[in-house]
């Protein structure tokens, strides 16, 4: 049993059901988190990290069950749920399964701290009696111990007694969440589930919540899930990372593994977005571009293939890797219909107006200025790319967009988009998604990131 | 400089909270209410409708003691022979001993004025009605039925909106489906004909007066709060508490409602104006205080049919309902600028 990491979550799903009509048929689902699966350790603190919208948050209220997850399971050995299944061995320590008891015993282990100081306490409610609730929720009567309790938490939260009786607007954004802190630890869990916990926060105060997050974790042995978007956060306070990108884990790795050798493009992008404090650094940014995908239907394969800057490509092919992204971003804009000519003539003809010219500006001009603003070379390098990207313009030109889309979908494809890559073995208790293998890699060298 | 006011204002609630109050829970109650307390008091004529309904709520209240409470107390032989009786308050200072019950002047005008009917005295400041009673003693005992059943109605269906409003809202889902479509159901169906339905097979009667115009707003106040609560229940204080494990009646009641309230009290406030209307209107249609408890719709009804020999008749009962309407009315809306600053700032 002490073996057992503290959390596993298993497969976790949470769809959020898209209806339609009066009747409230199901029409499709938004798959916000599709199947993560990842274990806490006692003690240790696992990071989740990924852009906004990835399904960070869902994850984090699923697996706290706030929000009823659809799918998975969240086995959770707290000391408090232990005892309750030994008491009654048929049960499981699944969390999704748990009933209103048990849930209620489960609360006592896990708490959450939310992203918002602001909006986290009752405006109407003392901070005293916020921090208090919880103990009152689960039994504790006595009115002057519940006020002894929470005094003494303010102290070790870095506040002083005195403010029991303050109310939330009193206070800063810094001490708002020092308060939340208190109020998530005055149950003392095993777990404590941070969601976005600083990034409301200055950057001065910002460090010194962390450290005291730390300082807090090693004096009460919590095991922590921080929730982030920022990987300088990340890098200071966990002892293992998990990767998501539109609901899924794309890589999983201890910390120093994920910032010295990171195996998923996307990590490695979120990566280069840390910002250096080395003016003279000359590492080069991965600017990700195009729109992050609907979780509502999600691209095919691997769903990081729309934005990926290493997306892969067939071997009849030898492109430049960016004009490869670019051919790639251009095909799926035409695709979809959004390349408006028209518009663009018009840009053109604006910019040359005054000549008396209301033909607007060229053909040859505006294929020129399409390939400007997809980023695409005067020439692919590939003669024969080359003639399908000037085919495909010319349909674009002669008003056929569908058969334009049509040439370029099925002219260029890139095996990143027939099958999902799954989890594979990058090293000691690293595992990431993607085609790319090992050797593939080898070439690159750590995205700026000084692993000192 | 108003926004710097209102600043310093709000930090002297503050301070005075701390040094006066020792237990969380009351200071909890006060911040909101002492500062909208004093908001209101800047107002002008917010403060002329509070003293409007002050007037009309101690006039109702003299009335209610003398006619029900002293009535009750004259039954037992220990406050009758201390003089106590019903009526006594009108009798010792009202009924002037100059006139002769057996020999009423009915349709008098008002002091000062003369009409086919007589010259006004002061014996009767206001006049007299067809029967040659005193309008302005009718008029004293009508505030109490108009006030009470106004206030008691909206409080009916503030409660019951309340609850109905914030158990849809936060549920959701066909929670919120029963009851909004319930609501709506009952707001589709007009107004004073649904109040004399229900009266008509529960009884004609006042209490049931309070109780069909309470039900008929309920949907009103459930909207209402419903709205609030759809925004209140994702902050992430109902989500802390959610994961500290309370209930959810907890939730609802402790942490939910109280954040909703605001529009609701101002919207209450406003109602009871509204409800002295309908409930005018009821008696005005014979459905409410019976003769002969005097009432003002009861009043205007009676004075139908005397507009050209005595207009005055049907004038006081109407200027009593419109003074107390106006009055709820400005301090509703001076309640509404105390509690939503984005309004009173523009």
């Amino acid at each position: 049993m002490t073996d057992d990491p503290l959390l596993s979550v298993r497969n976790l799903e949470k769809h959020y059901p898209i209806t339609e009509g009066v009747l409230s048929r199901q029409v499709g689902a938004a798959r916000a988190v599709d199947g993560i699966s990842f274990d806490i350790a006692k003690g240790e603190t696992v990071g989740l990290v990924g852009e906004s919208g990835c399904g960070k948050s869902t994850a984090a209220s699923s697996i706290i069950r706030l929000e009823e997850p659809t799918g998975g399971e969240v086995i959770f050995n707290g000391d408090r749920a232990s005892s309750a299944t030994t008491a009654n061995d048929e049960r499981s320590n699944d969390v999704t399964e748990f009933d209103d008891e048990r849930l209620k015993a489960f609360r006592r282990d896990a708490q959450m701290i939310f992203q918002d100081p602001s909006s986290s306490f009752d405006p109407r409610q003392t901070i005293g009696g916020s921090i208090a609730e919880p103990l009152e929720v689960h039994g504790m009567n006595d009115r002057a111990r519940r006020r002894a309790i929470v005094e003494n938490l303010l102290e070790d939260v870095g506040l002083a007694a005195a403010e029991y009786d303050r109310y939330p607007h009193e206070f800063s954004g810094g001490q708002k969440q020092r308060i939340a802190l208190a109020r998530a630890l005055v149950l003392n869990p095993d777990l404590v589930i941070a969601d976005e916990p600083v990034s409301a926060l200055d950057v001065s105060i910002r460090a010194e919540i962390l450290s005291l997050i730390d300082d807090l974790q090693d004096r009460y042995g919590l095991s922590m899930l921080f929730i982030s978007h920022d990987m300088s956060v990340i890098r200071d306070v966990c002892d293992r990372v998990a990767v998501m990108y539109l609901g899924e884990i794309v890589e999983i790795a201890p910390t120093g593994e994920i910032f010295s050798n990171p195996q998923h493009p996307y990590t490695e992008a979120l990566l280069s977005a840390i910002p250096t404090p080395d003016p003279r650094s000359t590492r080069e940014d991965i600017e990700l571009k195009g729109k992050v995908p609907s979780p509502t239907n999600p691209p095919a394969g691997c769903s990081f293939h729309t934005r990926c800057h290493r997306v892969i490509q067939p071997d009849e092919y030898d492109l430049e890797q960016s004009h490869w992204r670019a051919l790639l971003t251009f095909r799926d804009e035409v695709a979809e219909g959004t390349v408006d000519v028209e518009k663009t003539r018009q840009a053109l003809g604006a910019d040359a107006a005054g000549d008396g010219d209301d033909e607007g500006a060229s053909d040859a001009a505006v294929k020129r200025q399409l390939r400007t603003n997809f980023d695409l070379p005067e020439t692919l390098s590939d003669r024969e790319a080359e003639g399908t990207l000037t085919e495909a313009l010319d349909h674009l030109l002669g008003g056929e967009d569908d058969r334009a889309g049509e040439l370029l979908s099925t002219t260029f494809t890139t095996p990143c988009e027939g099958t999902e890559p799954a989890l594979t073995d990058r090293g000691t208790d690293h595992q990431a998604a993607c085609f790319l293998t090992e050797s593939e890699q080898s070439f690159r060298e750590p995205v700026g990131v000084r692993t000192d | 400089m108003a926004t710097r006011d209102a600043d310093s204002t709000r930090i002297d609630v503050l301070e005075g909270d701390r040094e006066g109050d020792e237990s969380g829970e009351a200071a909890e109650a006060n911040v909101g209410w002492r500062y909208t307390l004093i908001q209101v008091r800047r107002d002008p004529t917010a403060l002329v409708g509070l003293a409007i309904i002050a007037f009309m709520g101690v006039i109702a209240l003299i009335a209610t003691i003398d006619a029900v409470v002293f009535g009750y107390l004259a039954q037992y032989s220990f406050f009758s022979n201390l003089g106590v009786e019903q009526y006594w308050f009108a009798r010792t200072y009202w009924v002037n001993p100059a006139i002769d019950p057996a020999n009423p002047t009915p349709l008098l005008p008002p002091v000062g004025f003369e009409n086919t009917f007589g010259q006004g005295t002061w014996a009767h400041p206001l006049g007299t009605d067809a029967r040659g009673r005193d309008i302005l003693v009718r008029l004293f005992y009508g505030t109490r039925i108009a006030m009470t059943v106004a206030v008691v109605s909206t409080v009916l269906a503030l409660v019951g909106g309340t609850i109905v409003g914030s158990v849809a809202g936060y549920y959701g889902g066909w929670t919120d489906d029963v009851l909004m479509r319930a609501s709506e159901t009952i707001f589709a169906i007009p107004f004073l004909i649904l109040v004399i339905a229900f009266m008509t097979a529960f009884g004609r009667d006042l209490t049931f007066a309070m109780v069909g115009v309470g039900i008929a707003t309920i949907p009103t106040f459930a909207r209402l709060i419903r709205s609030r609560v759809l925004s209140v229940r994702e902050e992430d204080y109902v989500e802390a508490a959610r994961a500290a494990g309370l209930k959810d009646r907890d939730i609802i009641f402790r942490h939910v409602v109280p954040n909703s309230f605001a529009p609701v009290l101002v919207q209450a406030t406003l109602q009871v104006g509204i409800n002295i209307i309908i409930v005018a209107g009821l008696s005005f249609l014979g459905f409410g205080a019976q003769p002969p408890t005097p009432s003002w719709g009861q009043m205007l009804a009676s004075s139908r049919g005397y507009l050209l020999p005595n207009p005055w008749y049907s004038i006081w009962p109407g200027l009593a309902i419109l003074v107390t309407v106006v009055g709820f009315n400005l301090f509703g809306d001076g309640l509404r600028d105390a509690l939503d600053p984005r309004i009173s700032n523009q």
